[in-house]
């Protein structure tokens, strides 16, 4: 039998090399969102710091046969045969996915910086919102036994140390999720529109606005095949998307998304593609200008935000003449003298809890 | 590059082996496996796949002056050592030389940084061996280079071991079966160490990674224990893993190298377990450091003296850290502590034997495993009932929830048990086709793991 053995795995190994090697490559994985390792072109230098070697090392994974269906593979063991209950990061719970909190390494940093902020502005308050995410939110969700670290603590850190006006979601989001509401999609790490929707809410009760009703909204659902960044993270082909809803209204709008001008703040056209959260706002951009032209408000705001803003916004624009969308990553400028140089009103920043740690943008906001 | 990566099994394998059964020719096949070694070395070390050449000729050479000048045997015989030892030295230990003169003198020499050649801890130990055969005349010298160049830099034990000895595997390099009894044998065997490495080790790691990288203040002290277990296990299934890939591959080249672990976690004492432990490692200071210092044979104190010089060694062999000097220190303590009656009090009671040999065994792995000094004490007071710390909490739970299988797996095969059924069953056509089926899905489940180890979904709209 050890004949038979070697001689079965002997062909295995042989196929899988055949097949590497004759198969087609593709250079993007919508799945992972990335572009794959291109072959390494053979450069000297390259070979002996060994980074050609590295590369060859990415290009074989990245292109392996059946990648992705090994992917699934060790994601439906690990759930159904080692019963495991926290696969990649995600907490598999009974009736959603939840992913996982890591622990905080640069608070500091991040108070620092926007205080920094704070000062560049010259005295001028800002607003700062740190959303919660599903797995503060729905705690009670997760699996038995299992004990997250708490995002609050972090959060409560930063707020108490930046030198600004806090906007606590904390309280509104529980209460809300307490009706039964979906705030947080089960297969991607964003909010729900709903879930922006509380987000607005709180925003218009902190500044004294006039929220409107759910009731004024044109409640669309554009999609029920969303398989959002969770779903990348497992690959379980056997879970089915979810949707994604819009609360449309007939506002006559001028938006520029990197001086590009548009009359709309969604692209339908991401709605084909894997990554369909990015309908919201067009995806990414240095500078978003939004004009509402049916407003008699004065007021402009300048946001600096990640994508959590991005399905919040289409709800703001009620409030405001004119909206500044910034991505600190690209926008070459400081944001703080945009808002002196334009005598912007408000100020926003707002982040979500789960990714404010790691993410680039906050390092170059002022 | 790994055993257990996809490039290694599906392309450098493929590529060595084909070549290498088509041709019959024993200096041909020796031939492709000496440029293959050299190529698997230079994938992971471009620039010190030249030093580890050199120190071949070097020690070729030396060999062969020592055949010609018997007066003077000694005198190569030093230089050679004092090379080794000396290369090892240089690329190992300088900059923990350099940081601890820096704390006991309060000096402020600039440390160097000193990139560290994978594999020179096991190429340099498998020189010395040759070297001190010949001097010894155990072996006759090799005349042929290419021969020599086999021995230290044959791929499957040239970065990980085991140290194989020279008088060991002298005769195969030059005659050696090379047939499909023994290509099945291997493939066997090297699967069984991927399964351990891939499916058992990594697991493990993950969890002790999860423990140990954790909230030490939320830590409790059943978690503390679990973390040192699953550390234990890792570290096990890991080396042992690796090192039944390099006897399996060996194999299918028609190699037979000798055993490196043999159950270690089934010891009854400490002595017992550096019998069962990397026994490649063991043996060689055994044969080159504890029997010429005089062994046992020159009274108590200098037993002593000697055992604890060979745990020293041992201990500073595995890294150039402290707390690897502790580690060694560690398992001297205890096992003259057996020699000196602690043994025989423990043998009157078996299971007792047990608790005592793998909670010093767990203990040690802790204090292996932590390079840092305060949170090694920190995480020590922990697991040794620090009254602010709970007992159990929901954390252990779940992690035992999520890890309860590959826990159980890997404590069964810590002890020859499959190895038992094995033997009973190994002529029952449905056992036999039983674990050939479950050979070849665990073979998939381990691709399925490496790939997956790749796979990284980037966030990228997370702006």
């Amino acid at each position: 039998m050890n004949k038979v053995i070697s001689v079965v795995i002997t062909i295995i190994i042989l196929v899988f090399a055949l097949a590497f090697v004759l198969m087609p490559k593709s250079d993007f994985s919508e799945n992972e969102n990335r572009t794959l390792q291109e072959f390494p072109r053979l450069k000297a230098e390259d070979v002996l710091s060994g980074e050609y070697m590295e590369d060859i090392t990415s290009y074989i994974s990245d292109h392996f046969p059946l990648r992705s269906g090994f992917v699934t593979l060790k994601t439906l063991f690990e759930k159904n045969v080692l019963g495991s209950r926290l696969i990649n990061g995600i907490y598999i719970c009974d009736d959603m996915y939840i992913e996982d909190y890591e622990k905080p390494e640069n608070t500091d940093r991040i108070i620092a910086t926007f205080n920094k902020f704070g000062k560049n502005l010259g005295g001028k308050d800002f607003d700062l919102m740190l959303v919660p995410t599903a797995i503060e939110i729905y705690s009670d969700r997760l699996p038995r036994f299992a004990s997250p670290l708490s995002q609050l603590e972090t959060m409560d850190e930063i707020y108490s140390s930046v030198d600004c006006n806090n906007i606590d979601l904390y309280e509104a989001l529980v209460f809300e999720k307490k009706k039964g509401r979906r705030l947080f999609y089960s297969l991607d790490h964003h909010w729900t529109t709903e879930g922006a929707y509380v987000g607005y809410v709180t925003y218009c009760r902190a500044k004294g606005f006039e929220p409107l009703p759910e009731s004024a909204f044109d409640i669309k659902t554009v999609t029920e095949d969303f398989k959002g960044t969770i779903y990348s993270k497992l690959n379980d082909i056997t879970l089915k998307g979810e949707e994604i809803k819009v609360y449309d209204q007939n506002t006559d709008l001028t938006v520029l998304y990197d001086g590009e001008e548009s009359n709309s703040l969604y692209n339908y056209e991401y709605l084909d593609k894997k990554d369909k959260y990015s309908l919201f706002l067009n995806n990414i951009h240095s500078l978003v200008e939004i004009t509402n032209n049916n407003t008699e408000s004065t007021r402009t705001l300048a946001i600096a935000k990640d994508s959590y803003a991005n399905s919040m916004i289409p709800f703001l624009v009620n409030h405001y003449k004119k909206i500044y969308v910034f991505d600190t990553r690209s926008y070459k400028g400081a944001v703080s003298d945009f808002v002196k140089e334009n005598n912007v009103d408000d100020v926003l920043i707002l982040y979500n809890m789960n990714t404010i740690d790691t993410d680039t943008g906050v390092n170059v906001i002022y | 590059m790994l055993f257990s990566s996809l490039e290694f099994i599906f392309l450098f394998l493929p590529i060595v082996c084909i070549p290498y059964f088509l041709i019959k020719n024993i200096k041909i096949r020796n031939g492709i496996l000496i440029l293959a070694s050299l190529f698997f070395y230079s994938f992971g070390e471009p620039k010190a796949v030249v030093l580890m050449v050199m120190s071949i000729v070097l020690n070729y050479g030396l060999a062969v002056l020592m055949e010609k000048h018997t007066s003077a045997k000694k005198l190569f015989l030093t230089a050679s050592i004092l090379v080794n030892i000396g290369l090892l030295f240089w690329y190992k230990y300088t900059g923990l030389f350099v940081s601890s003169i820096n704390t006991v003198f309060g000096l402020n020499i600039d440390v160097p940084v000193i990139h560290l050649p994978i594999g020179i801890s096991f190429f340099t130990f498998q020189a010395m061996s040759y070297i001190i055969d010949v001097y010894r005349g155990d072996t006759p010298v090799q005349k042929k280079l290419s021969h020599l160049m086999l021995y230290i830099s044959f791929f499957p034990q040239l970065i990980a071991g085991p140290i194989v000895k020279y008088h060991d595997i002298e005769k195969q390099i030059y005659e050696r079966r090379v047939d499909i009894a023994k290509y099945s044998a291997g493939c066997k065997r090297f699967l069984t160490g991927l399964f351990k490495k891939v499916l058992i080790a990594n697991n493990a790691g993950i969890l002790w990674e999860g423990i140990s990288g954790g909230d030490i203040s939320t830590l409790s002290l059943g978690g503390a224990w679990l973390g040192a277990i699953a550390y234990s296990l890792q570290i096990y299934f890991d080396f042992s893993g690796y090192s039944d890939m390099a006897i399996g591959l060996g194999r299918i080249f028609g190699f037979e190298f000798l055993e490196n672990f043999n159950y270690p976690y089934i010891s009854r004492s400490i002595r017992e377990f550096w019998r069962r432990w990397h026994i490649s490692l063991s043996t060689w200071f055994k044969e080159y450091l504890y029997i010429p210092l005089g062994g046992s044979r020159k009274g108590n104190i200098r037993t002593y003296f000697n055992l604890i010089t060979v745990f020293l060694c041992t201990g500073i062999w595995h890294g150039a850290s402290w707390n690897f000097v502790i580690w060694g220190l560690w398992h001297g303590f205890f096992s003259i502590l057996e020699r000196l009656g602690l043994g025989k009090l423990l043998d009157k009671c078996r299971i007792l034997n047990h608790i005592y040999t793998l909670t010093v065994v767990v203990i040690g792995f802790v204090i292996f495993a932590i390079t840092d000094f305060s949170a090694l004490r920190e995480y020590l007071s922990v697991m040794l009932l620090n009254s602010n710390h709970m007992l159990i909490n929901d954390s252990l739970i779940f992690s035992l929830r999520c890890n309860a299988l590959m826990l159980i797996v890997a404590a069964v095969f810590s002890a020859p048990l499959y190895t038992l059924i094995r033997n009973k069953f190994k002529d029952n056509a449905v056992y036999a086709l039983g674990e050939a089926v479950l050979f070849i899905l665990l073979f998939v489940l381990s691709i399925a793991y490496l790939v997956s180890s790749a796979y990284n979904p980037f966030l990228y709209f997370r702006f």
